[in-house]
């Protein structure tokens, strides 16, 4: 597999602090590469010398197979990009942000293609609007049509579901699909949506105070079949003590805020309702947990962050 | 490049400060010039426009700061120059684009005032203008904007604040057109300095062309400041 994306020791200090700390990673042709950590992590730090919006302390970025510093005209033609909250020219439309930033891109477009361009994000209705009447979601969505407008090899979305609203994560998250799938594209998404990700990504980086924590494909780092269960019952010490005397005591995980926790095969979650009210365990609530979510706590120093993400 | 240039040309006339620049600079002109008794080139007496390249100067020193604050200054505080980085645009393409869109705009309010040379020439009862001074005025004059384009360019490379952009870009062309004439005559540079203070300053090179003479050295020193404050820009930008 070609590698698109080459990273060694990059690091990236400002005085005493280390946004980035000699990361190492790899993004192959045809990934979509889930780069995840925390709010400081440094994802946008690296994504920001990847586009060489900022210059690293030191190490080396190598794109399709180019060095970046030396390459950097040819590199960013093969790249689209939005950055956290993309910002369009807000007294042009959607169509004229579209077409000046195609051509700023080098690419010229007929008008029929910016047209099918923001039609798949969905602003075809409102092409000839101008931006600053837009939601923050709708501009958002025009950041990823400026970012797909010249064709590019490989697609970079930092955050790139910031300000939307379900339905246009849900699109978001069939773009992604869509791109990888359909058109055989390269993306890397960092995002702090952990579910979203476990949906796209086909490999993983995870960071924490800039330093690289584990990086693989989802098959290697855990099995997104295995689900985790929250159980909360009327009497949870009676259903401890009657979980740990069947066959589900193999499930059983460390309690969580005073709730029973099992890992269950996502095939057997219905035979496990029917065994707790076969049992008359009393149910308050029986929650999902997504394997990727339970991952990540657990290799970045665990509990203590289930805050900041439920934020 | 030239994408560039046309959407700094658009980003200009996308607001009414655009047009009002213009218009102001235009009417400016023409009342001081037609209308106001004790400046009117009517009242001269004789066919020449030199009291229009002397004072034009000093209205473009306010006209130009005007177009250009919003030329990087803008980019940064609405955001759009991070998008505009990550472009396979090089910091050179930018500034130049943006140097000429801001430049076409200032050809496009002088282009009108060359109805005055015009009229003049079909009012006069003997001799017309001096057509070598008078092109050789339009030259310098050009020359002089596109040296204050490019300073006023340069102040809004250091700040994302329009304001602080037209101020430190007018106070930069005041001192560059006038501020080393005025320095030559400080006593200190009285034996024979003075003569090559003023030489630094805009206003020695700009006299020069508009008689009518274009000499190297002085296009040599338009296009040396021009690349001098476009240098400095460049780099502001790679920094940012």
């Amino acid at each position: 597999m070609q590698s698109i994306v080459e990273v060694k020791n990059l690091s990236k200090h400002y005085k005493n602090i280390s946004a980035v700390d000699k990361l190492s990673f790899t993004v192959y042709e045809g990934d979509v590469y889930g780069f995840l950590g925390q709010n400081g992590a440094g994802k946008s730090t690296t994504i920001r010398m990847l586009l060489t919006l900022i210059q690293p302390t030191e190490g080396s970025i190598n794109l399709f197979g180019l060095k970046l510093n030396a390459y950097r005209k040819e590199i960013l033609q093969s790249i689209g990009a939005i950055i956290e909250k993309p910002d369009v020219y807000k007294y042009l439309s959607a169509y004229n942000n579209l077409k000046l930033f195609a051509r700023m891109s080098g690419a010229h477009r007929t008008e029929k293609e910016l047209l099918q361009q923001l039609d798949m994000v969905g602003l075809k209705e409102r092409a000839h609007d101008k931006v600053h009447t837009f939601s923050q979601g709708m501009k958002q969505r025009l950041g990823i049509a400026i970012a797909l407008i010249h064709n590019p090899r490989l697609i970079i979305l930092d955050e790139p579901t910031n300000g939307l609203d379900p339905q246009g994560i849900a699109d978001i998250r069939n773009l992604i699909l869509h791109l990888s799938r359909e058109m055989k594209k390269t993306l890397l998404v960092s995002s702090h949506l952990l579910n979203e990700m476990e949906q796209v990504a086909t490999r993983l980086l995870i960071i924490d105070k800039g330093k690289k924590l584990v990086e693989g494909t989802t098959a290697e780092l855990f099995d997104p079949s295995q689900i985790l269960i929250e159980l909360e019952t009327l009497n949870n010490a009676e259903a401890f003590k009657l979980i740990t005397n069947s066959n589900w005591q193999s499930a059983l995980q460390p309690k969580r805020n005073n709730s029973l926790v099992l890992k269950i095969h996502r095939n057997i979650i219905p035979d496990f309702h029917v065994w707790l009210v076969q049992h008359n365990i009393k149910i308050l609530s029986l929650q999902s947990r997504h394997s990727l979510e339970d991952y990540f706590l657990q290799v970045t120093s665990g509990e203590q962050h289930v805050a900041a993400f439920a934020n | 490049m030239w994408m560039i240039c046309k959407k700094e040309w658009n980003q200009f006339f996308s607001s009414l400060t655009g047009y009002i620049a213009l218009i102001v600079f235009l009417l400016l002109n023409g009342l001081i010039f037609f209308v106001f008794p004790n400046t009117s080139l009517l009242d001269f007496g004789y066919a020449s426009l030199e009291g229009f390249f002397s004072l034009a100067p000093w209205v473009l020193l306010f006209l130009i700061p005007t177009v250009t604050m919003r030329s990087l200054a803008d980019e940064y505080k609405a955001g759009t120059f991070e998008l505009l980085k990550t472009l396979p645009l090089t910091s050179s393409q930018i500034v130049w684009g943006k140097f000429f869109g801001a430049l076409l705009i200032v050809l496009l309010a002088l282009i009108p005032t060359t109805i005055y040379a015009f009229s003049l020439q079909h009012l006069s009862a003997a001799g017309g203008i001096d057509v070598g001074a008078t092109t050789g005025s339009y030259i310098g004059l050009f020359l002089l904007g596109a040296v204050f384009t490019s300073v006023s360019l340069c102040a809004s490379s250091f700040t994302n604040n329009t304001v602080v952009a037209f101020i430190s870009g007018a106070f930069v062309c005041l001192i560059l057109y006038t501020g080393f004439d005025a320095l030559s005559q400080l006593p200190f540079f009285a034996n024979g300095w003075d003569y090559y203070v003023q030489m630094l300053g805009i206003n020695f090179h700009y006299k020069n062309i508009s008689r009518g003479v274009i000499d190297v050295r002085d296009m040599i020193y338009f296009f040396a400041v021009i690349l001098f404050f476009i240098a400095i820009t460049k780099r502001n930008i790679e920094l940012r």
